[in-house]
């Protein structure tokens, strides 16, 4: 019910189409009910009395009330869906918006396929009962009630009798109600599985084939595919049960009707005319009930899909904005990190070991610090903070003074150009792309950004040059190359403060080279993080921090670095050794 | 690539009817013919004693009630209620079997895209984001499944009621009969001007979803970048403009269909309104009794019902076209790799692999990525690959493993053409480490198992602690029974590298490649993994790719690629002897650490 009453608030804005759809159903249930009654006076009245000017009339008058009763009916077709559409929409726009605002640790754990199916799939369960199927519960029993009161009125003993039969049908409904809506939920979690399966497949399908698998994924998704056969056949059984039962029960009033009819008119308790038009009036008592468990099905279907969704849309964002926030003009990045400790929020901190302990160092602005260390020691994690993705579990995180969680949460975003390691380029023209974080920016400024990542003559070289459509991973571009687009991409952002976290692992030494020769002029005035593993990556570097499980361990610029007897001097004699 | 998106909503506004995607359509329902011919069996004899009910009415009247015989009365109302019991059954069987045949052939609709698209080429997958792909194995398998669980089996009631309708209307006055079907051309006509409109906006209505799927699914995957350019607002913008176009794009399909089905029951009442006026002149004139004419209206009524059903479904089944097209779409993508007719299993690898003048290109119009590389490696070598980004290195490996095949020369494992070979047995015995670690999502030992499901408990370890996953698992929670996430999100990008290593390793390949497998790992970890190397691939052939001087110099054969040619070809003291491109990318990086060391020591 909780799920209905919130569903009806999304309906609300659309109250006007609801009202008009209702309004013109009534009318279509009303000309339904009126035809029979038209028909029946051309017999008694018409022709009977042979009066043809009459039948003229009347046969006129019936193909008006079909008339106005086919023009109600396609607006009522339209608007009824529109509002299913405007639910929709509605729905998918506050998904789509809250989806880009959950934290990092949300995506952590959430699973592509499960979201896209609730986007989609669940959605569209919700639609169909707002659109469709609530309006036609709401006519089906006004067509019931309708008819019952015609019938009473022209033989209500007769009517009595026949209506036995319909707390067996609302007990079969009952029950019908009860069982499917598990039914609905199961096979609803079961779709978001194999969109899971699916969507993973479809990621990994570079993995897949290389290791030759495809026999291992198609029993795979067949396993999946298979269940949710099941899940439906399920349902079905539910259906199978219920439907034809309901049926014969509603056949049973007809056949009441008949046998108590035809005795009730042979003791001329009932006229002829009455008993044939019983016969038409029928359908209006079965049809509604028979109609009802559709209706039920596909109610029971949107109250287990819309909590899915709901289930999104409640997630609270736990990084955010705070009241007051701190505009971020002018920022010169002066950054002090102080005592900083994280953990992951599936970590126990009284058990598990932070991912950075106790962390302290400050950089001024226009400095440039390599950060080093092995591999999961929390170099990116650092990055992660500075950019809020996540918040620090203690101690604190100082911009040009400021706690990073006071500041305006997409101007901190903007004021820091992230190069990350995995290149996530989109399927949309190189430009595009190069432009995500700044749209407005002119051809000269994207073709400057791009000549400083090295990146210009390549892009050229393309038929299409900056119009060059690339796909969803980058795919299409070297690994090299789709960092180079990130690259381009942080820098046409001109941030007060620049990350490379190992931008460049997969460019050659030499384009390195230039680009750092390049990046020299950028980095101007602007405070970098230059995260690596090759020492030529940091040679610009004026200090190097480095980390080692969590802890910073050394820092200080290279001389003194070499001079102490830790991780950088290791990693120095080693590289060294190999240039020898 | 392609200049135009997959699946943009930019599709002609009127579709011709494909016959052929409708007996393709129908071919899915092949395997259950037994099933459905009970089927309609049932669901005629279910016709024909609904149809029977009329008479036997008329027979209550005039027997029953003119005559005043109960025993009449109550005789044919036990048979009447008989019919209903035999129709409760009936329809308990066709509701079971119906949903069993809909269900099934969603289930094989699936199975058959899904497995086709595993053996499709990296190329199909390059131009279509994945989001849209998913949009046709779920969404419009859907359309063809409701069609055949609601539309099959009301087009078969329907079609026989109409059917048993007009024999009977013909037979009571064929006149009259003929009278009442004179608006049938009309609604022919109007349907025909409709159909086309109806089903174009259907299938826009279907790439307009497909479009959201595209955009959401590489919004969650890109959510990184999103947030760190705080892209929202402008994605909002753009997403909102996609949901809207979506929304239009069906809300024109419902307002053509919403015409059909009212303008079937206005068409139908003027032939009834056609029929009682003439009637009203026959009875008028004693040609027929009134009772007659009140019968034949009672099965006039009943001819336009169907219709109006018939015209439900035949909307259904112009959505499913519309997805039946894109389903086939699919299906029908030829893959570009495949095996050859007289594919040979490979039998065990040696490691000689030979590069005899291969070029390669993307596609047919496109420039040559690869000219003419040839290159020989003897069992056992480890070869590096260097070169600048984006000149071929990539390219090489993949056209070894076959993800893309030639266009000229051939590539030769153990002298026998790659081309030869079943995918399986190629595939089965490389092994490649490539630049983008995919993890799936699952435990980090069934992620290790990937490859080979077999291995021990001892050669698992074994593999783990010879890329240092020992140390990184030692730090999760539940070990190797740690659950990862989607793409392996609670592990640092160079432990996911390790990991993807790890899992080569264990499925113990012939040929190992390593496509900057360890870019992201630190220097001291990469050198233990190198050394672990050397024992574990003792004798078998290895390629890597890498920039960095500590993993390339003790290769036994070193590829310079340039522009997709192999500009030089030796060890590394021959290529520096030679003093050629090698040797300068050497001199510039000892050159770049150099100058730290001067900085550090200065």
């Amino acid at each position: 019910m909780k799920t209905l009453l919130r569903l009806m608030v999304y309906v609300k804005p659309s109250a006007r189409w609801v009202f008009i759809a209702i309004a013109l159903m009534i009318l279509a249930t009303i000309l339904d009910l009126i035809a029979p009654w038209v028909l029946s006076q051309i017999f008694d009245e018409g022709i009977a009395k042979s009066n043809m000017t009459l039948v003229l009339w009347l046969v006129i008058s019936l193909a008006g009330l079909q008339a106005l009763k086919s023009i109600g009916m396609f607006i009522q077709g339209y608007t009824q869906e529109l509002v299913g559409q405007n639910v929709v929409l509605q729905l998918r726009k506050e998904l789509y918006a809250h989806l880009q605002r959950l934290s990092f640790s949300y995506y952590d754990r959430a699973q592509t396929g499960q979201l896209m199916s609730r986007m989609t799939g669940d959605i569209d369960s919700v639609k169909n009962f707002v659109g469709f199927g609530a309006m036609n519960l709401f006519t089906g029993m006004l067509t019931f009630i309708g008819t019952v009161i015609f019938m009473m009125t022209m033989q209500w003993k007769v009517t009595l009798i026949s209506l036995v039969t319909i707390p067996l049908i609302l007990l079969v409904l009952w029950r019908f109600n009860r069982k499917v809506g598990p039914a609905w939920s199961s096979i609803r979690e079961q779709m978001g599985r194999l969109t899971t399966t699916l969507q993973e497949n479809i990621s990994g399908i570079r993995v897949v084939k290389s290791f030759a698998t495809e026999g291992v994924e198609q029993q795979k998704f067949a396993e999946r595919n298979e269940q949710s056969f099941e899940m439906n056949m399920n349902r079905a059984r539910l259906e199978a049960k219920s439907f034809p039962l309901m049926g014969f029960y509603g056949g049973l009033t007809f056949v009441l009707m008949i046998g108590i009819g035809a005795i009730f008119v042979v003791r001329d308790e009932m006229s002829l005319g009455t008993f044939m038009a019983f016969q038409w009036y029928t359908w209006g008592i079965i049809w509604p009930l028979n109609m009802l468990g559709w209706q039920i099905n596909i109610m029971q279907q949107a109250i287990k899909a819309a909590p899915r969704v709901f289930e999104v849309l409640d997630t609270e964002l736990d990084i955010v904005t705070p009241e007051r926030a701190a505009a971020t003009d002018g920022m010169k990045g002066n950054v002090v990190f102080d005592r900083v400790s994280f953990f992951f929020d599936d970590q126990d901190p009284k058990k598990d070991k932070p991912i950075l302990d106790d962390v302290s160092f400050q950089v001024k602005q226009g400095e440039v610090i390599g950060v080093l260390g092995a591999t999961g020691s929390g170099k990116s994690s650092l990055i992660g903070l500075l950019s809020r993705f996540y918040d620090v579990s203690s101690g604190g995180l100082l911009i040009d003074g400021i706690d990073v969680r006071q500041y305006d949460l997409d101007g901190l975003r903007r004021s820091i150009g992230i190069v990350p390691q995995e290149t996530f380029l989109f399927s949309a023209s190189i430009r595009d792309n190069i432009a995500y974080g700044f749209p407005e920016a002119t051809q000269e400024q994207i073709e400057a950004a791009a000549r400083k990542s090295q990146i210009h003559a390549f892009i050229e070289s393309m038929p299409d040059g900056y119009d060059t459509r690339i796909g969803e991973r980058g795919v299409g571009l070297s690994g090299g190359q789709r960092q180079r687009v990130a690259l381009a991409r942080a820098i046409l952002m001109d941030p007060p403060i620049l990350v490379l976290d190992e931008a460049t692992a997969s460019v050659d030494t030499a384009t390195e080279s230039a680009i750092h020769e390049a990046l020299l002029e950028v980095m101007k005035g602007r405070t970098t993080f230059i995260i690596a593993q090759r020492l030529s990556s940091i040679q610009h570097a004026d200090r190097i921090i480095v980390l080692e499980r969590g802890r910073l361990t050394e820092q200080g610029t290279h001389r003194e670095l070499n001079e102490g007897d830790g991780f950088f001097r290791k990693l120095f004699d080693r590289q060294k050794q190999i240039a020898q | 690539m392609s200049q135009v998106e997959w699946d943009m909503d930019n599709d002609a506004e009127e579709k011709p009817f494909n016959m052929n995607y409708m007996r393709r359509m129908f071919t899915y329902l092949a395997p259950y013919r037994k099933l459905m011919t009970w089927v309609v069996i049932i669901v005629l004899i279910n016709m024909l004693l609904s149809l029977s009910e009329p008479i036997i009415l008329a027979y209550i009247i005039d027997k029953g009630i003119m005559d005043k015989k109960y025993s009449v009365i109550i005789l044919l109302s036990s048979v009447l209620l008989g019919i209903k019991l035999i129709g409760w059954l009936f329809g308990w069987m066709h509701t079971k079997w119906i949903n069993f045949t809909g269900q099934r052939i969603l289930f094989d609709l699936r199975q058959q895209l899904f497995n086709h698209l595993q053996t499709l080429t990296f190329r199909f997958f390059d131009g279509r984001p994945a989001g849209k792909i998913m949009s046709r194995i779920t969404n419009d398998t859907n359309a063809i499944g409701e069609l055949i669980n609601g539309g099959l089996i009301t087009i078969v009631m329907e079609v026989t009621h109409l059917v048993g309708i007009v024999i009977i209307l013909f037979w009571m006055d064929w006149q009259l009969a003929l009278l009442s079907f004179i608006m049938l051309p009309l609604l022919y006509f109007i349907v025909a001007k409709l159909r086309p409109k109806i089903e174009g906006s259907w299938s826009r209505s279907r790439s307009t979803m497909s479009a959201i799927n595209g955009n959401l699914n590489e919004t969650i995957q890109g959510i990184r970048v999103i947030q760190a350019f705080s892209r929202q607002e402008t994605n909002n913008e753009k997403f909102n403009g996609i949901n809207n176009r979506n929304k239009q794009a069906f809300m024109r399909a419902i307002k053509l269909e919403s015409m059909v089905y009212p303008l079937v029951e206005m068409v139908g009442m003027l032939g009834t309104c056609i029929v009682v006026w003439y009637g009203a002149i026959r009875v008028i004139d004693h040609a027929i009794t009134l009772g007659f004419i009140m019968a034949f209206i009672n099965y006039l009524w009943r001819f336009w019902g169907p219709l109006s059903a018939l015209s439900k479904v035949y909307s259904q089944l112009l959505s499913a076209m519309a997805s039946a097209e894109r389903i086939f779409e699919v299906l029908d993508a030829e893959p570009e790799v495949k095996n050859s007719v007289h594919a040979r299993v490979l039998p065990p690898i040696r490691g000689e692999v030979a590069f005899d003048n291969v070029s390669f290109r993307y596609e047919e119009h496109k420039p040559d990525v690869l000219h003419n590389v040839s290159f020989h490696v003897k069992p056992g070598q480890r070869v590096a690959l260097v070169g600048p980004t984006g000149a071929g290195k990539s390219t090489i490996v993949n056209l070894l493993m076959r993800f893309y095949d030639s266009t000229g020369g051939a590539v030769r494992i153990d002298g026998m053409d790659v081309k030869e070979a079943t995918l399986d047995s190629l595939r089965k015995q490389m092994g490649i480490v490539l630049q983008d670690s995919f993890i799936f999502a699952g435990t980090v030992e069934q992620n290790m198992r990937y490859g080979n499901e077999e291995a021990t408990e001892e050669q698992l370890i074994e593999a783990g602690k010879s890329v240092r996953l020992d140390q990184v698992v030692a730090q999760l929670s539940d070990g190797y029974q740690t659950e990862l996430e989607e793409r392996g999100s609670k592990l640092s990008v160079g432990q996911r590298q390790l990991l993807a290593f790890g899992r080569v390793l264990l499925s113990d390949p012939r040929i190992l490649i390593l496509d900057e497998a360890t870019s992201s790992v630190d220097t001291e970890t990469e050198q233990h993994i190198q050394e672990a190397l050397q024992t574990l691939l003792a004798g078998r052939t290895a390629f890597i790719i890498a920039h960095r001087l500590s993993t390339i110099k003790d290769a036994d054969l070193i590829l310079v690629v340039e522009d997709g040619r192999i500009a030089e070809q030796g060890s590394h003291e021959a290529l520096m002897k030679h003093g050629g491109i090698y040797s300068n990318l050497v001199l510039t990086q000892l050159s770049m650490q150099e100058s730290v060391i001067l900085q550090s020591s200065s």
